[in-house]
């Protein structure tokens, strides 16, 4: 799949630009601050409405502006689709084809992206919540559904802390609730370590080609209650048992002590805990890898590459790391680049459509 | 220009659910070429409308007195259908097909906004089930976490009554084809298939 055009009116410091996309690779050039990563973060915005910042909406929208667009054709496997988000204070309204959407679904996986940010880095560096998105993005994206039993938990998780410092203990409204919520946790965690079954293997290998052979990368589910089992049933009667565990705490706490919202995903080089002892280079390269591997799923589930964003990839590869790395992906990828200065002319041996981006104006050289 | 009146009725028109400012306008401009009468009998209704309007005593219904139409029909069989709202009760009573009893909750248990038991009709429904002679209670809350949560306390609070307690099913739209359905919905299609 890819993008044909985007267009965006008022978003952060873009007023009203239209770009015109090749179906292979665009590289954005600008200095700092001219409005690379709002074009970017406009342009995978149009997967699902979300900012790959975790921005909430008025974030997005430029300053002393009420609503911003981010439109965009797609061409995909199915066809041709004209995507249009509007945001405003009431959050995020949706068309496709000029349709209004209502229900999400229906809109999620048109177009979908890979994103490689300084944010994605957080992955490999950070808390364990940009780990559990990394997990969450690439199941919705491939099953919308998940959105929603996603959603469902939190509203749930968030009844029952409810509950928990609430004074009135109504047992049974308490045993209805955590039952509810236990159930779709369970459901969240099965589907956590399924993606991970299937992106495990295609990971080892991508790194082995990131890396030069010299690595080897996997992961592992961390949680109070549930290891590699993928049954859904032993996940429930391990989940209830962990809170039972926890009981005594959550009543001193009124915190909900164990889930998937506490759940992480431990990343390893060698066998050794990348977020511990990796170095700064082995941090980089295995979010690379991360990245390369959910590509690579996506292709062989959906069918289809997502498109690849890349931003600012200057200041997170230097010039070797970034040219191998446009090398392994597949040519049939469409690639958002964005630079500042001048940085490599070679994209891979690819030729590129090449903008450069000035105070929030983006034009083709 | 300023036209005060006419800004007052769109913001009042606005207040309605589904309608934005231009909608509103559209609909001021409509009533504007009414002819008087209409809108005076518009405004009459509307002004009554509170007054005349109560929920029904027993089941909370719609009712202009006491009891709402369906409590007072002596047809009715002995079943109750609690719904979460009166527009589920009348999109039951639509298909003509139930020709039970209701029992509107006004609302599903929602811990998150503050939403628990003791804010809907719960314990006038346990109330009726000791007064009147109840052959089975059918849960019909929405599927949403909410609506669950309500059923599933509901059926908490019945299972000591000895009392016949069903939820509604769910699964695939009559007419639906199986290629559009979401997962959650095959899903739940699937568990509850039956033999035929």
């Amino acid at each position: 799949m890819y993008l044909s055009y985007i267009r965006i009116v008022n978003f952060r410091n873009l007023n009203d630009q239209k770009v015109r996309l090749d179906e292979g690779m665009n590289v954005f050039k600008g200095d700092n601050a001219q409005g690379k990563t709002s074009l970017m973060e406009a342009a995978a915005c149009l997967s699902d409405g979300r900012s790959f910042r975790s921005a909430r909406v008025m974030e997005m929208i430029r300053y002393e502006e009420k609503e911003a667009v981010v439109e965009g054709e797609t061409v995909n496997d199915k066809g041709v689709f004209l995507l249009r988000i509007l945001l405003n204070a009431k959050g995020r309204q949706y068309w496709l084809n000029r349709k209004e959407i209502q229900d999400l679904k229906e809109f999620i996986g048109t177009v979908n992206f890979a994103v490689i940010s300084a944010e994605a880095m957080k992955i490999s560096s950070g808390d364990p919540k940009a780990r559990r998105e990394f997990l969450d993005r690439g199941i919705y994206t491939m099953n919308p559904v998940y959105l929603f039993t996603l959603r469902d938990f939190r509203k749930l998780l968030r009844s029952r802390n409810m509950l928990l410092k609430g004074k009135n203990k109504d047992t049974d409204l308490m045993k209805v609730i955590t039952d509810q919520m236990v159930s779709l946790g369970s459901r969240i965690v099965e589907q956590r370590v399924r993606f991970l079954k299937k992106i495990r293997p295609i990971l080892t290998e991508a790194h082995k080609r990131i890396s030069g052979n010299s690595e080897e990368m996997d992961l592992t589910y961390r949680s109070d209650f549930a290891g590699e089992a993928l049954n859904a049933d032993k996940i429930e009667t391990s989940f209830h048992e962990a809170l039972r565990r926890f009981k005594e705490t959550e009543t001193a706490t009124g915190v909900t002590g164990a889930g998937p919202h506490r759940d992480d995903l431990e990343i390893r080089i060698n066998g050794k805990d990348v977020r511990v002892y990796g170095s700064r280079g082995q941090k980089k390269n295995s979010v690379i890898s991360l990245k390369l591997a959910e590509l690579q799923l996506y292709r062989d589930t959906r069918g289809e590459y997502p498109v690849l964003v890349m931003d600012d990839m200057t200041a997170e590869l230097d010039s070797t790391r970034q040219e191998a790395l446009l090398e392994i992906i597949p040519g049939s990828v469409q690639v958002l680049l964005t630079q500042t200065g001048k940085g490599t002319e070679l994209y891979g041996a690819r030729k590129a459509k090449q903008f450069t981006i000035q105070s929030g104006n983006i034009s083709e050289c | 220009m300023t036209l005060k009146a006419f800004d007052m009725l769109i913001s009042e028109l606005m207040m309605l659910p589904g309608i934005g400012r231009k909608s509103a306008q559209r609909i001021a401009f409509f009533l504007l070429k009414q002819p008087d009468g209409v809108l005076k009998k518009m405004a009459a209704v509307l002004s009554q409308v509170k007054d005349k309007i109560k929920p029904c005593e027993r089941c909370f219904n719609l009712s202009e007195d006491g009891l709402c139409a369906v409590c007072r029909d002596e047809r009715r069989t002995a079943e109750i259908c609690v719904v979460q709202d009166v527009a589920d009760l009348m999109a039951i009573e639509k298909t003509g097909e139930y020709s039970g009893k209701y029992h509107v909750l006004n609302g599903a248990i929602s811990p998150m906004d503050g939403i628990g038991p003791e804010n809907l009709t719960i314990g006038k429904l346990l109330e009726r089930l000791d007064a009147e002679a109840v052959s089975e209670v059918i849960l019909a809350t929405n599927f949403t976490v909410e609506g669950e949560a309500t059923a599933m306390y509901i059926s908490r609070l019945l299972k000591n009554r000895r009392i016949k307690t069903y939820r509604i099913a769910h699964g695939l739209p009559v007419g639906g084809s199986l290629e559009y359905a979401d997962e959650a919905t095959m899903m739940k299609a699937l568990e509850g298939k039956r033999e035929i």
